[in-house]
Parts: structure tokens; sequence; C-alpha cells
């Protein structure tokens, strides 16, 4: 078995009614590399995604986390295998301050069992070394999140995944909605954070923000993998063929697949 | 999902996307919204004002007296409400539940008066969990859901106390009621005790945190691992003690049990509540507004009063207060959400 594959995912198949979204997909992701994730719509990224997160449950295949099968069927089992996904929706609390969405549901607590009294100053100081550390641009932990920009909300959600200990982020178009100097910002973050030795997935429309700071790069389509590609290796224009015309190259079968199915 | 077509568009795409709004929002905005968030406490000023100036018999002992202990016993509920607005729910049985609360502290008096007002507040809780079973169980929503068991409980309360009213004769029934400390009455210190204490919950416990989390995203929550549908439920249990011991305050007050009170109440209370800075759209809200607004609210009613304003009148000026309050409360959920 590859011990150097932190996460290794085997024949995946997914079937919602009539449309097969995935269909054997394998998905090798290295410890301590960014894997871009790319495809046009409805190419399967975001539901392989959410199989290994646990919000979907594959029809069929397996997930081996460090070479050990694992069942994941739900957000929590995910967590407990180190695996943290950043929706594109977000997930945050926007009427709860910085530090209360970090430790949403982990909260330092102290006092009475029956009613637990929230320890606000260690998770204020904490949540500022936190953004300190990971160079996030945001002046204070008490600041609540819905005066934010989307870049900063987008810091936050990645600052909350990784506050415990998550090895693996999966990161759903996290610059999707961001301007350019923001998206960079974040672009520069995730790099930070796998050269702190954390794994990343990254599922983008953007292929040159993959290029920019990614080591592989995988490219769906119609639910099945095209291919897995080096990025030092390739330009622009070999992801991007294999985004459109896939592996097979243009046949009219697969257009007709890609348009039955959904990701 | 509408994305971009192809891969070679994007530079584009970005370039023409609309950039998110970096600035702070204008002084003048946040003015806005810093005098609309406590809003409950500038008008409280603004009445009180009014009132001691120019409503004769306002500021005398005896009014100030009576005009907390009315207030104190819908406001109670108020907090209760809060609580449960918070959390992105409401009920609008809370007179029904008084009621009955009512009804069972009196029927139950020859257990001895603790244990009957005991029973009288479980009474009031055991509403609350069926208001939560129904919503997060059977997934009812809690419009329909606190509207239907209202109609039970009201059913209930009137064949449970024979449709007459009940009076109180154990020794100390009316304690409650009456007790007076200094210029207050027991239940305006219940209802500031309960208040501070409600306060604290919310702003000092995970417990709170949760509530506002849940009512702000509950999506969110679940996914940060937070048992959103107990906690929700939880929420309308909170509302269901409040109106209870509320409920067992007012019959100790009148040392009888009417089942046929409490039909404004929840227009009182959510009106209090909701002058008080919570959102009708769930996760934001404070209790100390909630607080001001029950004493706004009640300091409005008794000036027009003893300004000898006829109820109808009364009626009118509570409806077009609440509309203010909720156009503006509108108003801020749009600026939240477009933020």
């Amino acid at each position: 078995m590859e011990s150097n594959y932190i996460v290794e995912m085997k024949g995946i198949s997914k079937r919602f009614g009539s449309v097969q979204a995935l269909n054997q997909v394998d998905l090798e992701l290295r410890e301590g590399e960014i894997l871009g994730l790319v495809g046009d719509n409805a190419a399967g990224k975001s539901t392989l995604m959410k199989i290994l997160s646990g919000a979907h449950v594959a029809d069929g295949g397996q997930i081996l986390i460090n070479g050990e099968e694992v069942s994941i069927r739900d957000p929590r089992d995910a967590r407990s295998c180190g695996i943290e996904m950043i929706y594109q929706d977000l997930a945050l609390c926007n009427n709860l301050d910085v530090a209360r969405n970090i430790f949403l549901g982990r909260e330092y607590t102290r006092g009475l069992p029956f009613l637990s009294i929230l320890d606000k100053k260690k998770m204020y100081a904490e949540s500022a070394e936190l953004l300190k550390r990971l160079n996030i641009n945001i002046s204070s932990p008490r600041l609540k999140v819905e005066r934010m920009s989307g870049g900063q909300r987008q810091m936050v959600a990645a600052a909350k995944a990784i506050a415990f200990d998550a090895r693996i982020l999966l990161m759903d178009e996290p610059t999707a909605a961001l301007g350019v100097r923001e998206a960079n910002t974040l672009l520069r973050l995730i790099k930070d954070l796998r050269d702190g030795g954390h794994s990343v997935i990254l599922i983008t429309q953007r292929v040159p923000d993959i290029l920019a700071i990614g080591d592989r790069v995988m490219v769906l389509k119609g639910g099945r993998r095209q291919g897995i590609l080096n990025v030092s290796e390739v330009g622009l224009d070999d992801v991007v063929e294999l985004i459109v015309r896939g592996r097979a190259g243009a046949e009219s079968g697969e257009d007709a697949l890609e348009y039955l199915s959904f990701g | 999902m509408a994305d971009n077509p192809t891969p070679q568009e994007q530079p584009t795409a970005e370039a023409a996307s609309p950039q998110p709004p970096e600035s702070p929002p204008a002084r003048w905005g946040e003015r806005l919204q810093w005098i609309i968030e406590y809003r409950a406490f500038v008008l409280l000023g603004l009445a009180l004002t009014y009132a001691v100036l120019f409503v004769p018999f306002f500021a005398t002992e005896r009014n100030i007296t009576q005009m907390t202990t009315q207030f104190s016993i819908d406001g109670i509920i108020s907090i209760g409400l809060t609580i449960l607005m918070i959390a992105w729910g409401i009920d609008l049985g809370v007179g029904a539940t008084l009621a009955l609360a009512g009804v069972v502290f009196a029927l139950s008096q020859d257990l001895g008066v603790p244990a009957a007002a005991l029973l009288g507040i479980l009474a009031g809780a055991g509403v609350g969990i069926v208001n939560g079973f129904v919503v997060t169980r059977m997934k009812v929503n809690f419009f329909i859901a606190t509207l239907s068991t209202m109609v039970a409980v009201k059913g209930l309360t009137f064949i449970i106390s024979d449709e007459t009213t009940i009076y109180g004769h154990a020794e100390g029934f009316g304690w409650m009621g009456s007790a007076k400390l200094g210029l207050f009455e027991f239940p305006a210190l219940a209802f500031f005790g309960i208040g501070i204490i409600a306060h604290l919950i919310m702003t000092q416990t995970s417990l709170g945190t949760y509530w506002y989390a849940i009512g702000g995203n509950s999506d969110a929550s679940h996914r940060a691992g937070l048992n959103v549908k107990r906690l929700f439920a939880l929420s309308f249990v909170v509302a269901g003690l409040c109106s209870g011991i509320a409920g067992v305050l007012l019959a100790s007050r009148a040392v009888s049990a009417n089942p046929g009170v409490g039909r404004d109440t929840a227009l009182f209370a959510i009106s209090a509540t909701v002058i008080g800075g919570t959102s009708l759209f769930g996760g934001v809200g404070n209790v100390l507004g909630a607080v001001a607004g029950v004493m706004f609210l009640g300091v409005v009613r008794n000036s027009l009063n003893l300004l000898g304003v006829s109820a109808y009148w009364q009626w009118v000026i509570q409806g077009v207060i609440l509309v203010s309050v909720v156009v503006s409360d509108v108003y801020m959920n749009r600026r939240r959400r477009t933020a």
C-alpha cells in the first residue's frame, strides 16, 4: 500500500436518480501538497468532495486515510479523520464574532458542569494568535463576521478549519466571489498552510490559480477522472484541453453525458 | 449555477465581477444602525421624560409600584420570547400558556403554595416541550405549531377549570403577587432578576452562543457539530417556562386564576421584544433591550391610562408602534443581508 498518500479514494461512484454524478473515480492526495480539482460545471467535483467530507455517502468505492480504510458517513466521521471542508457558502454565523465562529461547538469553558461559562479571554487570545500566525489581516477577533469582506470571511473559515488540527482541507471555490487582490491574499494563505504541513484539495474554476500555487491538478469531466497532472510539467492550455475535450478527445458521446450529469 | 462557460474567458469575467465593498459603511449609516440597535433605551428615555413632565400622577410611588408590577408579568414572557426569537422561533400561544399555568397553580393549591407554584411553572414548561417536539421532530412550521397548541391549551384550561375562576384560599396564595421590597413588588423583582440571569446566559455561556448561532445560520451550526434540533426545542421550553412563571405570578397577584386571561399577552410580549432590538429573522437581539422594550411599552400604556385615552385608541397606538418597529427590523435585515 502506498503510504505517502494521505488520502486515497478508489472507484468512487455516486448516482442521483437517473444521473451518474461520479463513475469509478480515483483520487490520491499526497501529504503536504495542494491538489487542484478542476472541471466544467457538472463534472462531479463538488460531489466528490462532499463524499470525502461526509455530506454525501458514496454508492460504491473505498476511502483510505494514511493507507487505512475508513468509513465516512457524516461530517463528524470526516472531522475525526482530520478532514475539514470549507464550503463555498462559507458555513459561518455572520451574527457572531470571529472568535465565537472559530470555536463554535468547541468553546473553552469553565465553571458549572450543567451551564458552561465561556472562557472568553482564552478564546479571544487564541483567536488573535491564530489570525496572526496565518497572517490574516483582521484587526480583532471581536469583530462580527457580518461586517467583513468576502475574502476576510474565507480566511476566518480557513482559520476555523485548521484551529482544531485538521490536516486535510477541502476548499470549494474559495476565490470565486473575491476580487483579484483578496483572491491573491487567500491563495497565499493556502500556500502557507501547505508549507505548514497541511494537505489541501482546491476545487476551482480558475485554472491559473492552481497553476500558480498547486502541486498537481486533477481533471474531472462527466463524472470520470480524465487525468492527474504535475503542475510543473504542464501549461494552462494542457489543462484546459483536458477540461474541455476530455481524455479521449472530443467525442459527441461524452459531451452528451456532460449535460445529463451534475456536480 | 451560471459559472464561467469556458476557462479561457475567466480573466475578463474576473475583471468584470464587482468587487466586494472593502471600506466600512458610511458614518451616518453606522450611527443609524447603533440607534436602531439600542432603540428601546432611547425610546424608554423619551417616554419616561415625557411621562414625568407631562402626565399627572405618573411620578407617584403608588403609580410606579403598580405600573412595574403590571408590565413585569408580561415582561417575564418577553424575556423567554427573546431567547426563542434569537434562535429564530416564535410562540404565539404564550397567553394561553400563562392562563394554563395560573389554573394549574390554583387547582393544586392544597398541596401547599410552593408545590403548586412549581406545578404551574412546570405546566408552562410542558407546553414548551410539546411545541419543541412538534416543531423539531414533526417538522411543523413554528407559527402553525404554536397556533395549534395555543388552541389546544386554551381548551384544556377551560376544561380543567370547569370554565370558572378559581379563587385562592390556601395560606400565602397571594404572597408572590404582593410582597413588596421598597418601591417594587415581587413580580417586578422577579422580572429584573430573570432578565439579569437570561442576559448572563446569552452573553457568558456556550448555551447562549449556540442559540445565537442556530438563529444566525443553522446549517453552519449543524456543520460545527451542534445539536440544532435539541437547542431549538430547548428555546421553546424556555419560552414556556417563562410563560408558566408569569401565569403563577398573575394568579397570585389576583388571588384567583381566570381561564380566560392572556388574550393580549402575545401582542405585548412580542412587541416589547422586537422594540428591544430582537429581529424577527433570528440570530439578532439582546435581553437587556427586551427589558427596556417592556419598560417602554409599560410606561406608554400606563401614561395613556392616566391621560384617560380610551382602550381602543391605545390599541391603535400600540399597533402603530409595532408596525414602525417591524419596518425598521425589515430594513435592518436587508442591510445585514447585503452587507
